[in-house]
C-alpha cells in the first residue's frame, strides 16, 4: 500500500492491479478489514488522492476523477466478493471437519408396525367410508341363537357340526363367522323407533372353524362383514357396491364377476370375483384353470332372517357380504400364505 | 359331481362345446367347476355343486339349466312303459319314509358297463357285484334318485319302514359294522334290519352275482333324518349325500322305470314295453308327503332387483317354465303370477326371493345393471374401540412395536403355569369341548403364556429385540360373571418387550438392565395415555404373573385399569424364555370412560417456583406414593410432583430418591416465602403418612 499517494503519477489501470492483488493477498476477514480501509478508510489512499484532484490540471481533472471512482467501485466490490470467499472457505473448512458415517448402525426406538390384516381392514374402511357405515363389535364366545338359529342355520346344518364348530364346555360356541354380530345388531336395531332404519353396519374380528390347520387353514382367522338394511335395497344395489370395492381394491381396470352362491342367511347369495392377476383370466394353476379367483360371499339378507328380528321383508330389505381378511392381506401383503399371517414370527415383519 | 359332456350333449342341445366357454357357463350357473378333463372320447367337468342343491348332483339336473338359460328342450331318458300298482306287499310306519316305491323283478345275468363311465366312491364288499348295482349307480348319475337292490331270496315276509326304536347295530353291504342310532329310518323285513333308509344297505339282503330276483328300492327319505344318521353312523356314501341335499319327491316311479328298461336293454330287449321280468310294482307316498310350494311372485320386484326395466315377462316365465315351475297369471296389471316349485326343488324354494335367485341365475348375473343405493348424508359415531385403537396405534408403532396376533386359546400346560402361581380373583378358564388338540383347548385367561411363547421362540430364531403389541380379548367364567351372563370376555391392550430395545446390532444399543427396560416401557405406557388423553398414575400391585418386586399398577383417578412388570421368573423359566420380559396390560373398556379428545392445554402466564429435595426411601417403597401422597393432599400451589431419579450407595439399601415440587399461582407471581412455607407442609406430610426423611 502507498504511503504518500501522488495524483500526478495516477495510473489507473497500474492502480486497478495493485487494488486487485492487495485483495487477492487476503487470507482472513482482519486482512479484509484492512485491506479495506487502506483504500477505501477515511485516511484510505482512494481517499487521499480524491483530495489531491485539484492539483490535476483542467484537461485531465475530469479523466482522473473517473479513473479515481471506477478504482473506488473497484474496491469495493472486490471488498464484498473477498467477504463472500472467507465465509465460503470458512464454511467449507468446517464442513471438511466433521464426518459422520450415516451407514453406522442407527439407534433409537426401532421400527414397529400394524399388523397386515388391520392395514387391509383400514383400506377396505377408506373405501366404505362414504357410505357411512358404523363399526360394530360382538362376543366371540356367542350362543347358538346368535350363530346359528337367529340366522336361518337349523340345527341340522352341516355348519353346526362338532366337526366345524368350537363349543365350549359350558354349551356356547366359538363364533364361526361375524354374521353373529349382525344378528345382535338386527336384535338391538328392531326395538329402536322406526327399527333403527337404515342399520347400515361393519363387523370385522376373529372366527373360529374347527378345521386342522395347515399352511392355508387356520382355525382362528379374520373376517370383515357389511350389513345393510333399509327399504329399497335391491341385488344390483349390493352388485354394484362389491363391484365398486373390487375395483377399489385391486384397481379400476381388473374385472368382476358374479357366480351364484349358497348361504343360509342369504338369498339370493353370490360370489364376487376378480379376474385372476396372475393368468389375467386366462386360466392358471392358482386359479384352478378358471380365470377367476373368489374374493368374497354376499347377498340379500334372507327373509327369515329378517322376520326373526321384526322385520317385514316386503318392507325392507338389507344386503350383506364377507371376506377373509386375512387371506387377503396375505395376498396383498406378500406373505406366501395364511399361516405366515398368525405365526407372529417377526423376522418375517422386517420392513 | 362329475359331468361328462357326451352325457349331458345326450340329454339337450348345448349351444357350444368348446369345454372353456361351457365351463364359464356352468360357473354362471353356479355350477363352479373345479377342473376339466379333456380326453379323446370324453370330456368331464369337476364340479363343486351348491350344498342346497341336490338336483345338481345328477346330469338331468344340470340339462335343467341349460333348459333354462338357452330355452331348449329336454331330451328326458328314455323308459319303460308305465308301472301300475300291483299286490307287492310293504308298509311306510315312520313320517320320516316320505315316498316308498318298490319293484319285483327277475335278475337274470347280464352285463351293464355305463358308456360315461361311472364312477362310485362307495366301496362295496368284497362279494362281486351284480351288473344291476352298476345300473342302478347309472341312473343315480344320470337322474339323481339313489336306489337299492334286495335280493329277494334273502328277504323273509313283508318289508317295513320304521323308525329305530333304540340304536342297533348292522353289518352292512361294504363288509363294517356299524352302529345305528335311535330314530334313523330302517327297512326291516319280518325278522331283520335289511337297509338303513337313504344311507347303506345292509350285509344280509345285498345282491350277489348269485342273485335271480331282487326287489328294486326307490324312496324319498327325509334329508335331516339321513343326515344325523349317516353322521351319527360316521359314514357319507352316494345314496346319504344325494337324500340330505333333497332328491326329487316325484323321482321314484320314473327312476324304476328308467331301471326297467335299461335291464330290458341290456337283455336285448327294445326296452320300452314293460319288460316280462318284473313281477310286481308299488309306489306308496307316506303321511309326510310333501307339497311343492306355490308363491306369488311380482315380476315388478324381478325388474326392481335387477334393475332391469325392460325385462318382459315372456322372458322372465319362458324361463321359469323350462327349470320346471309351473307359472300360472294372477294378476296382469300387477304382474302378479303364481309359480308351483317343481318337485325337484321344493328342497332350496322356499321363498319369493329363492325364485327371483333362479331368475336372476338363469337370465345370467352378469346382465344385471349395477346400481349404487341412494345416499343420504349419514354421520356415524365412530366406534369407541376403534377410536382407542387408532389412538394408541402412534404411540405404540413409534416406539418401535410390532403388532402381533396370537390365537386365542393355549393348552392346558399354560394353564397349570398360570394356576401354579394362582389368579387375580377366583376367574376360571373357559375351556373347550372340541378343541382341535389339547394345546387349543383353553380360552386364554391371560395373554403372558402366549406372548412368553412367542418371545421365546424368537429369541431362539435370532431376534435380538422384541417389541410387540396386541389388541385382543381374553375369556374366562368366574368372578366377573354378571346375572345372566355365562362367561365375561374383555378387551385388553397388552403389550411386551425383551432384549434390546433396538432391533439394530449397533454397540451402543447393548442389552438393557431390567430396570431401564421396565422404565422403558413405563415410557410407552404413559405415551399411551397420552394419546388416549388419560394421565396415567402408578401405585403398588399385586399380579400373581408378574415379578413381586418389579410391577406397579396402573390407575386413572384411584380407578385400575391396568398393570406392567416383569414377568414372573418362574413363568419365564416355565416358558424355557432366557430374558426378561417387560409386560403391560391395560383393560380398554375401563379406560374408554376416562380417555378425552387431546387438545391444548393452558397456559399459565405466571412463572412457576421449583424447588427438589431428596428422601431416604425404603428398600421395597415405591417413589410414587411421594407423588401421589402430594398430590392427594392438596398442597395449596403444588402443581406438580415428578421424580427425579435416585442414587444408592454402595453398603446401603436405602435410596436417595430425588423428587421436584413445582409451585404456581395462576393470579400472581409466588414467593419464595410462600414456597418455603409449602415445602415445610410437603415434609410433615410425608413424614406423618410415610415416616419419609430428607436425605
Amino acid at each position: 500500500m502507498t504511503q504518500s499517494p501522488d495524483i500526478t503519477s495516477f495510473n489507473l489501470d497500474d492502480f486497478l492491479t495493485k487494488v486487485r492483488t492487495d485483495f487477492a493477498a487476503v487470507s482472513n476477514d482482519s486482512e479484509l478489514d484492512e485491506t479495506r480501509r487502506s483504500y477505501l478508510g477515511k485516511d484510505g489512499t482512494i481517499k487521499l488522492l480524491l483530495k489531491q484532484l485539484k492539483q490535476v490540471p483542467p484537461e485531465s481533472k475530469a479523466t482522473v476523477a473517473a479513473g479515481l471512482n471506477e478504482a473506488k467501485k473497484v474496491a469495493e466490490e472486490l471488498t464484498e466478493a473477498t467477504k463472500g470467499e472467507l465465509a465460503s472457505r470458512s464454511l467449507q473448512a468446517a464442513l471438511s471437519g466433521t464426518f459422520i458415517d450415516l451407514s453406522l448402525p442407527e439407534t433409537g426406538a426401532g421400527f414397529g408396525g400394524v399388523h397386515p390384516i388391520r392395514l387391509l381392514e383400514r383400506k377396505i374402511d377408506a373405501l366404505l367410508a362414504p357410505f357411512g357405515f358404523r363399526i360394530v363389535e360382538g362376543p366371540e364366545v356367542e350362543t347358538n341363537y346368535y350363530c346359528f338359529d337367529a340366522l336361518n342355520i337349523p340345527e341340522h346344518h352341516p355348519a353346526r357340526d362338532m366337526q366345524d364348530t368350537f363349543y365350549t364346555e359350558n354349551g356356547h360356541v366359538l363364533r364361526t363367522h361375524t354374521t353373529s354380530v349382525q344378528a345382535r345388531e338386527l336384535e338391538r336395531s328392531s326395538k329402536e323407533k322406526n327399527g333403527g332404519l337404515p342399520v347400515k353396519i361393519i363387523s370385522r374380528g376373529r372366527v373360529y372353524r374347527n378345521e386342522t390347520e395347515d399352511t392355508s387353514h387356520q382355525s382362528m382367522f379374520h373376517q370383515y362383514e357389511l350389513v345393510w338394511v333399509e327399504a329399497g335395497l335391491r341385488l344390483s344395489d349390493l352388485m354394484g357396491i362389491l363391484s365398486y370395492l373390487l375395483k377399489g381394491l385391486y384397481g379400476k381396470n381388473r374385472k368382476v364377476r358374479f357366480v351364484p352362491k349358497f348361504y343360509p342367511y342369504t338369498e339370493p347369495s353370490l360370489g364376487a370375483q376378480i379376474n385372476c392377476t396372475i393368468c389375467n383370466a386366462k386360466g392358471c394353476g392358482s386359479c384352478g384353470g378358471s380365470g377367476w379367483v373368489t374374493i368374497l360371499g354376499s347377498g340379500m339378507i334372507h327373509e327369515n332372517v329378517l322376520r326373526e328380528f321384526g322385520y317385514d321383508p316386503h318392507a325392507v330389505s338389507g344386503i350383506a357380504f364377507g371376506l377373509g381378511t386375512a387371506r387377503l392381506a396375505a395376498q396383498f401383503y406378500g406373505a406366501d400364505h395364511l399361516k405366515m399371517l398368525y405365526d407372529n414370527d417377526l423376522r418375517s415383519r422386517e420392513g | 359331481m362329475e359331468l361328462v359332456l357326451g352325457r349331458l350333449k345326450e340329454l339337450i342341445d348345448l349351444p357350444m362345446e368348446d369345454p372353456h366357454a361351457l365351463r364359464q357357463i356352468l360357473d354362471d350357473l353356479g355350477l363352479e367347476v373345479k377342473g376339466v378333463e379333456e380326453g379323446a372320447e370324453l370330456t368331464t367337468f369337476d364340479i363343486e355343486t351348491l350344498a342346497h342343491r341336490g338336483d345338481h348332483l345328477h346330469h338331468l339336473g344340470i340339462a335343467r339349466e341349460f333348459a333354462g338359460r338357452y330355452l331348449h328342450s329336454l331330451n328326458l331318458p328314455k323308459l319303460a312303459s308305465e308301472l301300475s300298482d300291483t299286490k307287492l306287499s310293504f308298509r311306510i310306519e315312520t313320517t320320516e319314509c316320505l315316498r316308498y316305491a318298490a319293484m319285483d323283478m327277475d335278475l337274470p345275468k347280464f352285463s351293464f358297463k355305463s358308456p360315461w363311465k361311472a364312477t362310485t366312491n362307495q366301496s362295496e364288499a368284497s362279494t362281486e357285484r351284480h351288473a344291476i348295482v352298476e345300473l342302478l349307480n347309472d341312473v343315480q348319475w344320470e337322474m339323481g334318485l339313489p336306489m337299492h337292490a334286495f335280493d329277494r331270496a334273502k328277504l323273509e315276509g313283508e318289508l317295513r319302514i320304521v323308525a329305530a326304536e333304540k340304536e342297533e347295530e348292522i353289518e352292512a353291504l361294504d363288509g363294517k359294522t356299524y352302529t345305528v342310532p335311535a330314530g334313523s329310518i330302517l327297512i326291516r323285513d319280518s325278522k331283520k334290519t335289511v337297509a338303513v333308509g337313504g344311507v347303506i344297505g345292509c350285509a344280509n339282503s345285498m345282491v350277489t352275482t348269485e342273485t335271480s330276483r331282487c326287489i328294486i328300492e326307490a324312496a324319498v327319505f327325509q334329508p335331516v333324518r339321513v343326515r344325523k344318521t349317516a353322521r351319527a353312523m360316521g359314514i357319507s356314501t352316494d345314496a346319504s349325500y344325494a337324500f340330505e341335499r333333497g332328491v326329487d319327491i316325484e323321482a321314484p316311479p320314473t327312476a324304476l322305470r328308467r331301471v326297467a328298461y335299461l335291464v330290458n336293454r341290456a337283455l336285448g330287449g327294445t326296452g320300452g314295453a314293460l319288460a316280462a321280468h318284473v313281477h310286481s310294482f308299488r309306489d306308496v307316498k307316506g303321511q309326510s308327503f310333501p307339497t311343492p310350494p306355490v308363491l306369488p311372485l311380482f315380476l315388478t320386484r324381478i325388474r326392481s332387483e335387477l334393475n332391469l326395466k325392460r325385462l318382459n315377462d315372456v322372458e322372465i316365465t319362458s324361463r321359469l317354465k323350462a327349470l320346471g315351475y309351473l307359472v300360472k297369471e294372477i294378476d296382469t296389471k300387477k304382474g302378479l303370477f303364481e309359480v308351483t316349485v317343481p318337485s325337484w326343488r321344493i328342497w332350496s324354494v322356499q321363498t319369493e326371493q329363492a325364485v327371483i335367485e333362479d331368475v336372476a341365475r338363469i337370465y345370467g348375473l352378469s346382465r344385471v345393471k349395477l346400481s349404487l343405493p341412494t345416499l343420504l348424508p349419514d354421520f356415524p359415531v365412530e366406534n369407541p374401540g376403534e377410536n382407542f385403537i387408532r389412538r394408541v396405534e402412534p404411540a405404540l408403532t413409534g416406539a418401535g412395536f410390532l403388532e402381533v396376533v396370537t390365537k386365542s386359546y393355549y393348552g392346558p400346560q399354560s394353564v397349570t403355569m398360570l394356576e401354579e402361581l394362582g389368579f387375580p380373583d377366583d376367574r376360571r378358564h373357559l375351556s373347550l369341548k372340541n378343541a382341535l388338540d389339547r394345546s387349543y383347548s383353553q380360552m386364554k385367561l391371560s395373554n403372558i403364556p402366549l406372548f412368553l411363547e412367542l418371545i421365546s421362540r424368537n429369541l431362539r430364531q435370532g431376534v435380538s429385540s422384541i417389541k410387540v403389541y396386541e389388541i385382543c380379548r381374553v375369556f374366562g367364567e368366574g368372578a366377573q360373571q354378571q346375572s345372566g351372563e355365562y362367561q365375561f370376555e374383555r378387551d385388553v391392550l397388552t403389550f411386551a418387550a425383551s432384549g434390546r430395545w433396538n432391533q439394530s446390532s449397533t454397540l451402543q444399543a447393548e442389552k438393557m438392565t431390567l430396570q431401564d427396560l421396565l422404565l422403558a416401557m413405563k415410557g410407552v405406557v404413559l405415551s399411551v395415555g397420552q394419546a388416549l388423553g388419560v394421565s396415567f398414575s402408578f401405585q403398588e400391585s399385586h399380579n400373581p404373573y408378574l415379578h413381586p418386586g418389579c410391577q406397579a399398577g396402573i390407575t386413572i383417578e384411584g380407578t385400575t385399569v391396568g398393570v406392567f412388570g416383569s414377568i414372573h421368573p418362574k413363568l419365564l423359566k416355565d416358558g424355557e424364555c432366557r430374558e426378561e420380559i417387560a409386560y403391560a396390560e391395560l383393560e380398554i373398556e375401563q379406560i374408554l370412560p376416562h380417555s378425552k379428545e387431546v387438545g391444548f392445554a393452558k397456559v399459565s402466564d405466571q412463572p412457576p417456583i421449583q424447588r427438589d429435595m431428596t428422601l431416604l426411601l425404603p428398600e421395597r417403597f415405591m417413589a410414587t406414593s411421594v407423588v401421589n401422597t402430594l398430590l392427594k393432599s392438596k398442597i395449596q400451589f403444588l402443581e406438580r410432583v415428578e421424580i427425579l431419579g435416585e442414587f444408592v450407595r454402595e453398603g446401603e439399601t436405602v435410596r436417595r430418591t430425588t423428587f421436584r415440587c413445582t409451585f404456581r399461582d395462576d393470579t400472581k407471581t409466588l414467593q419464595h416465602r410462600e414456597v418455603d412455607e409449602r415445602m415445610e407442609e410437603v415434609f410433615k406430610k410425608l413424614s406423618s403418612k410415610h415416616r419419609l426423611e430428607v436425605a
